[in-house]
């Protein structure tokens, strides 16, 4: 039977050579991932990026409810991996995933929608300061770190 | 598995067919290809919406590199595939095209244009102030996931991404 294991990104390579870990929750909530994953499983993945845009993985949240929420340091910036877990009897498992730098603000909120149907996904990140409205942030891959 | 006959295919057929070097070169080749096909319909979408679509779409979500594993009872499989979208737009066409890179175990007989061999190519072309024609040049197999979000992004309905992992 063909067994096919599949990644999308070196992030997640990294992280997975590395061993997961759960993420600690040290920080107050200021991240909400509310996910809508059909036939997949959904996970998050978080570092810490260094000034010299080197990243440090600091766990994993599972995203095993429609809404969870998460403390993301405040004005240090962080990359932040989504992966979707996908597995059939005939097509194997495999793994794809999509990242964004993000720099969260002391005092903001935000919010990540994830949906995966049908082989399809979204990623939308949004943020909304004290007392402002939501508002749409474009994802930023690592490489823009620099 | 699709994708494993689909790499088969290519390579059979590259035996016969050089490849395209460029987008032109795909779109006339494509027809007349094994496994190749043609999609053509109309979006009911303004034509600009489209162009920006693609804009938008291609470079966040086809700007990636998938690794494949596979294992059949003799032998196995490791590629990496690293894709290249290119959007081309102008006032009266949209073309977007998609280039992939092969690293591995695979041997690819035959000259890859830089950035890798043309995969899918699609093109907007408006109708009218309200309608645009698309047509999508690509193999009939192991592109369905990839094929499918271009036609949401041209009808709107569906912007998401390609589990390119499972092309």
């Amino acid at each position: 039977m063909k067994r096919a294991i599949a990644g999308a990104s070196a992030a997640l390579v990294l992280a997975a050579c590395s061993g997961l870990k759960s993420y600690p929750s040290d920080f107050p909530a200021n991240l909400v991932v509310r996910s809508e994953l059909d036939k997949a499983r959904g996970s998050l993945h978080v570092h810490q990026v260094d000034a010299s845009c080197r990243t440090d993985y600091r766990g994993t949240v599972a995203l095993d409810q429609p809404s969870v929420a998460v403390g993301i340091p405040p004005d240090r910036l962080a990359y932040i991996v989504a992966t979707f877990d996908t597995s059939s009897f005939f097509g194997g498992s495999s793994a794809t995933s999509v990242g964004t730098l993000l720099r969260p603000r002391t005092g903001y909120r935000y919010e990540l929608r994830l949906k995966y149907r049908d082989n399809i996904y979204d990623f939308a990140m949004s943020e909304a300061g004290p007392g402002k409205a939501s508002r749409p942030i474009a994802r930023r891959d690592l490489d823009t770190c620099k | 598995m699709r994708k494993l006959t689909a790499s088969v295919a290519l390579l059979v057929s590259a035996c016969a067919v050089q490849f395209p070097q460029n987008a032109e070169e795909f779109r006339q080749q494509i027809p007349d290809a094994f496994m190749g096909q043609v999609q053509t319909f109309e979006a009911k979408r303004p034509f600009r919406d489209i162009a920006r679509t693609f804009q938008a779409k291609a470079p966040e979500c086809l700007k990636v590199a998938v690794r494949v594993r596979s294992q059949t009872g003799t032998s196995v499989s490791n590629i990496l595939y690293t894709y290249k979208p290119t959007v081309v737009a102008t006032d009266k066409k949209a073309e977007l095209h998609v280039q992939r890179h092969m690293e591995g175990n695979v041997i690819v007989p035959g000259k890859e244009p830089p950035g890798g061999l043309y995969f899918l190519v699609a093109d907007a072309t408006p109708i009218d102030r309200s309608r645009t024609r698309i047509d999508i040049y690509g193999p009939s197999r192991g592109a369905d996931t990839l094929t499918r979000a271009v036609k949401g992004w041209a009808t709107g309905e569906n912007v998401g991404c390609p589990d390119l992992t499972k092309d």
